[in-house]
C-alpha cells in the first residue's frame, strides 16, 4: 500500500513539475501590430486638457442586479461628470456565459474582458455588478460597489500627466486608429497604451430582477482591443519623457463582426505598467 | 480565508489548547509552547559629517515575537512583526509594516510530514530553491502554501512545495500572479546501507526541480509563463576526504536582472577537502551564469526581494569591521571563482609550536565575471534585450577581477591566560560591479589585525583588537581599535573606534566611536550601544544590503522561552 502511494505521488509529482516550464523559440519580440501613421495631428494647448477618469463596470446579461445597481448609477455618473468620465462595460464571469438557447444566447465576452475580470474582480474577491475606477484602489480594494464609485472618482488626483489625441479613419470595413500621446510630466515607471473598441446602443436581452428585458439597450460594451491584451509600449522600452509625443496607429477589420460602426467608439488608455493606475484616457467615436 | 484570519486562528488555537499552562508547566498532555522575542531600537541623532540624516520620529525600532506550540507530532506556530517605524536601514529596503508574517500548522510522523501556511525550505545547496530568513539582512522569502515531505525508506527523502513568496509586508496575495512549486529527492546511501558507514564511507545524491509561474504579460516580448530550474548533486566522504558538487540549469528566464535575455542559465558548485590531524585543506569552485531566479521578473537586481534560489558564497567570511565594507557580493548572473585554504597546526610542545601549538591558516580566493560574447543579433540591435544575449565559455574567467583575497592567519595560545591572533589580508575589490559605485578603479587594501585575549581569571576576561587597513582607493586608510571586558556570565562592555585617518578629504577623517554594554541573564540579552556607524554594506553568505550611516543610542532586547 505504501509503495503504491509513493508511486502515485511520484507520478503525479513528475507530471506537475516537468510540465512547469515553457521554452520560447525566437524571435522573442512580438510581431509589430502597428501600421503607418498617415495623418497630421493638430497642435493642442495643454491648458485646455484635463485628466480624464476611466470607470470599468463589470456586468453580465444574466446579472439581475446589474441594471439597477450598475448601469443606472453609471449613467447618472456620466451625466454628472460629462466628458471627464470615460466608461467601459465589461461583460465577464459566469453570469455572462451565454446559454445555448435564447434569450441569453449572445456572447458579450471578450478575451481582454476575461483577463481584466480575473485580475480585478476575482482577485479582489468581489461579485458583479462592481466597477474599478482608474485601476486604482479605493479603501484598499479595486472592485467597488456603486455606493463608492463617486467617492473613488473624487479621490483621483487631478494632475495632468498626458494628453491623447485620436483620429479614426474608416474605409471598406477597415478601421484605422491613429493616436498621439503627449506627456507633460516626467514619469518614472513604464507606461502602456491600450486601445479599445466599445459599442453603444446594442440591443440584446438583459435580466433585471426576475424580469427578462428583451430589448434592453447595452451601452459602453467592450468589444475588442486593437493592440492586444497587454497593450503596447509607446516606445522601445516603455519609459516616457516630459514634453515628448508618441504616435501609434492600429487597424481593425469589422468584417465578420456584428458591430454597428456608427455606435462604436475608440477608447485609449495610458496606464502605469507597475501600479496599473490609469494616467489618462480618451474616447473618440468612429 | 484571509491570511490574517488564519494566523489569528492559529494563535487562538495555541492558547486554547494549552490553557496557558504551557508557559509555566509544559506537559506532554498539553503540549509545549516555546518562542522568542526580539526588539532592536535606536534613538537617532543627525550628523551631516557622516551623512546620518535627521530622523523625524527620533526613535525607531524593530520588534517580533515567535510562538510555537508543539504537541507530539503536531506543531503550529506564528510570528508577529512590528516594523511600522523600523530602523532606517530597514526602511531603506522597504521592510516596513506590521502583521502576522509567519504562521503554519505541521504534522509529522515517520513516513510523512505535511505543512500548511508559511514555511522555509532549501533544496541541496540552494541553487534551485532557498526560502529562508535572515533577520539582520531584512530577508524573509518564506513561502505561503503547502509542503509535503515523505520518507518512504530510511535514507530516501522526497519533498514537494507549492507556494507564493513573501514580499516584505505586501500581503495582497490574492492579486499576486506568481507562485513557485518544486520537488526534491535525496538518497543517503549511508542510511540505506549502514555497512558503508562502518567503513567510514558516506555518500548522498540528490536532484531537485523548481518552477515558477508568472502571468506573462508584456507589450513587446513573448515571455514564458513557467520558468524552471533543475539541479543534481552529490556528496561523498571517505575518512578525512570529502567531495561535493551541485550543478543547476535554468531555462529561458527573461527578467529585469539579466536585461530580458532568453539565454539558459547554469551554475556549478564544487568543493573538495581533506583533513588529518594537524592539517586541513579545502578547494572550492563556483560558476554562475544567468542564475538570478525571482518570483517576479520585473524585480530589480539591487534588491534581494523574491529570490527563489541562492548561490552560496564560497569565499572566506571575515568578522573584521574594516573588511566588512569590502565583503564579496555573490553575482548570480555572472561569476566564476575559486577558494583555497590550508590550515596547519604546528604541534604543541615544540620549539615553534609552543606549549599549546600554533594554528596557521593560509587563504586565497579569486572571483571574476564570466566571459560574454554578445550574440550577433544583440550586436546589431545594440541591445541584448529580446535576444539570447551572449555565449560564454564555461571554464573561462571573464576579463574583470571582482574580488581577490590573500590571507594569512596565525593563532597561538601562550598560556592559560593569554591568546593572540594575527591576520594579514590583501584585498582587491571591484566597487563598481559589486556595489554599484561610480568609481571604476579597482580597490586594493592591505589589512592587518591583532586580537589579544587575556583571561584574567575564570570570570573576568579582557580582549584587545587592533586593525589597520591601508588603501589609496575608496575612503582611504583606516585604523580600528576595540577593548572588550567581560564578566562571565552576565556582563560585556566594549569601547571601540574606527578612524578613517587616510581619507582624501580632511573633514572626512572621522572617528566612528562606539560604546556598548550587554547584560545576559539566562536566555535574555539586553544591550545598549552609543556611537556612530559608517555608511556601507552588510553581508551574510554573499547576500548584502546597503546600510546608511547612523549616529545615536541603540537598545536591543532578545529573549527566548
Amino acid at each position: 500500500m505504501k509503495s503504491i502511494s509513493i508511486r502515485f505521488l511520484l507520478l503525479f509529482g513528475s507530471i506537475f513539475l516537468f510540465f512547469g516550464c515553457d521554452k520560447i523559440e525566437g524571435p522573442y519580440f512580438k510581431e509589430d501590430d502597428t501600421v503607418n501613421t498617415t495623418v497630421e495631428f493638430p497642435e493642442v494647448n495643454p491648458d485646455t486638457l484635463i485628466r480624464k477618469i476611466l470607470i470599468e463596470e463589470y456586468t453580465a446579461q444574466q446579472c439581475q442586479n446589474c441594471p439597477t445597481q450598475g448601469h443606472i448609477p453609471l449613467a447618472q455618473l456620466l451625466e454628472t461628470y460629462g466628458n471627464k468620465l470615460v466608461a467601459i462595460c465589461i461583460h465577464a464571469g459566469s453570469l455572462a456565459r451565454p446559454d445555448l438557447i435564447p434569450p441569453f444566447d449572445y456572447d458579450f465576452r471578450t478575451e481582454l474582458g476575461d483577463v481584466l475580470y480575473n485580475d480585478y474582480v476575482i482577485a479582489g474577491g468581489s461579485g458583479i455588478p462592481c466597477a474599478v475606477v482608474n485601476r486604482t484602489r479605493y479603501n484598499n480594494v479595486f472592485p467597488l460597489a456603486n455606493s463608492n464609485w463617486e467617492a473613488a472618482i473624487q479621490n483621483i488626483d487631478t494632475q495632468l500627466y498626458a494628453g491623447i489625441q485620436i483620429i479614426n479613419e474608416y474605409d471598406n470595413n477597415i478601421l484605422t486608429t491613429h493616436l498621439k500621446s503627449t506627456f507633460y510630466k516626467n514619469y518614472s515607471n513604464k507606461v502602456i497604451l491600450s486601445v479599445i473598441l466599445i459599442e453603444d446602443s446594442f440591443v440584446s436581452p438583459q435580466l433585471d430582477g426576475s424580469t427578462t428585458i428583451e430589448n434592453y439597450t447595452h451601452n459602453h460594451v467592450l468589444r475588442t482591443s486593437l493592440n492586444g491584451i497587454q497593450g503596447s509600449y509607446l516606445n522601445g522600452n516603455g519609459f516616457v519623457a516630459k514634453d515628448s509625443s508618441y504616435v501609434k496607429s492600429y487597424q481593425l477589420n469589422f468584417t465578420d463582426h456584428d458591430w454597428t460602426k456608427g455606435n462604436c467608439s475608440i477608447i485609449a488608455i495610458l496606464y502605469d505598467e507597475t501600479t496599473q493606475e490609469v494616467l489618462q484616457t480618451e474616447i473618440s467615436p468612429l | 480565508m484571509k491570511k490574517t484570519s488564519l494566523a489569528f486562528l492559529i494563535i487562538c488555537f495555541i492558547f486554547f489548547f494549552t490553557g496557558f499552562k504551557g508557559f509555566s508547566q509544559p506537559s506532554s498532555e498539553h503540549g509545549k509552547i516555546s518562542g522568542d522575542f526580539g526588539f532592536s531600537g535606536m534613538y537617532y541623532q543627525p550628523d551631516s559629517l557622516i551623512n546620518a540624516a535627521e530622523v523625524e520620529e527620533k526613535v525607531r525600532g524593530n520588534a517580533y515575537l515567535n510562538l510555537l506550540y508543539t504537541n507530539k507530532q503536531f506543531t503550529v506556530g506564528a510570528r508577529y512583526e512590528f516594523y511600522l517605524f523600523p530602523l532606517v536601514d530597514f526602511e531603506q529596503i522597504a521592510y516596513k509594516g506590521q502583521g502576522i508574517t509567519y504562521f503554519f500548522a505541521d504534522y509529522k510522523n515517520d513516513f510523512i510530514q505535511v505543512t500548511a501556511g508559511t514555511f522555509y525550505e532549501q533544496f541541496g545547496n540552494g541553487l534551485t530553491l532557498r526560502a529562508y530568513e535572515d533577520r539582520n539582512l531584512g530577508i524573509d522569502n518564506s513561502l505561503l502554501g503547502t509542503r509535503i515531505k515523505i520518507t518512504p525508506y530510511k535514507g530516501i527523502s522526497i519533498k514537494g512545495i507549492w507556494g507564493i513568496e513573501r514580499k516584505n509586508f505586501d500581503f495582497d496575495y490574492l492579486t499576486r500572479k506568481d507562485f513557485v512549486r518544486g520537488g526534491d529527492l535525496e538518497i543517503s546511501f549511508t542510511e540505506l546501507f549502514p555497512a558503508i558507514a562502518e567503513k567510514q564511507f558516506a555518500a548522498q545524491i540528490g536532484a531537485s526541480f523548481v518552477s515558477k509561474y508568472e502571468n506573462p504579460t508584456h507589450p513587446v516580448l513573448k515571455l514564458p509563463a513557467n520558468v524552471a530550474t533543475w539541479a543534481t548533486r552529490f556528496n561523498f566522504r571517505y575518512k578525512g576526504f570529502r567531495i561535493e558538487s551541485e550543478y543547476a540549469h535554468k531555462i529561458n528566464d527573461p527578467n529585469n536582472t539579466n536585461g530580458y535575455i532568453y539565454k539558459n542559465g547554469e551554475a556549478l558548485f564544487a568543493s573538495a577537502s581533506y583533513s588529518m590531524k594537524g592539517l586541513g585543506t579545502s578547494l572550492s569552485f563556483i560558476r554562475a551564469d544567468n542564475m538570478d531566479f525571482r518570483s517576479q521578473r520585473d524585480i530589480s537586481s539591487t534588491t534581494s526581494l523574491l529570490s527563489v534560489n541562492y548561490l552560496p558564497a564560497i569565499n572566506r567570511q571575515y568578522s573584521f569591521p574594516l573588511l566588512g565594507n569590502y565583503s564579496y557580493v555573490s553575482q548570480p548572473n555572472g561569476q566564476i571563482g575559486i577558494q583555497a585554504q590550508i590550515n596547519y597546526l604546528i604541534p604543541k610542545k615544540t620549539k615553534i609550536g609552543g606549549k599549546y601549538g600554533t594554528n596557521i591558516s593560509l587563504n586565497y580566493s579569486r572571483f571574476h565575471d564570466i566571459e560574454k560574447n554578445i550574440v550577433p543579433l544583440a550586436d546589431s540591435l545594440g541591445s541584448m534585450r529580446g535576444t539570447d544575449g551572449y555565449q560564454s565559455n564555461f571554464f573561462k574567467f571573464g576579463p574583470h577581477l571582482l574580488y581577490q583575497d590573500i590571507g594569512l592567519e596565525i593563532s597561538r595560545r601562550f598560556d592559560s591566560r593569554w591568546k593572540l591572533e594575527l591576520a594579514y589580508n590583501y584585498i582587491s575589490y571591484d566597487l563598481n560591479i559589486l556595489q554599484g559605485h561610480a568609481d571604476t578603479t579597482l580597490f586594493h587594501g592591505h589589512h592587518i589585525a591583532a586580537d589579544l585575549l587575556c583571561k584574567i581569571n575564570t570570570k573576568h576576561a579582557l580582549r584587545l583588537e587592533i586593525q589597520h587597513l591601508y588603501s589609496q582607493q575608496d575612503m582611504g586608510s583606516w585604523l580600528h581599535a576595540m577593548i572588550e571586558y567581560s564578566i562571565s556570565p552576565n556582563w560585556f562592555f566594549s569601547v571601540s573606534d574606527s578612524w578613517n585617518y587616510g581619507n582624501n578629504t580632511a573633514e572626512q577623517r572621522i572617528h566612528y566611536f562606539n560604546i556598548a554594554a550587554s547584560y545576559i541573564i539566562k536566555t535574555t540579552r539586553i544591550s545598549l550601544q552609543y556611537g556612530k556607524n559608517r555608511e556601507g554594506i552588510l553581508c551574510s553568505g554573499g547576500v548584502c544590503r546597503t546600510v546608511p550611516a547612523s549616529y545615536g543610542v541603540g537598545l536591543s532586547v532578545n529573549t527566548s522561552f
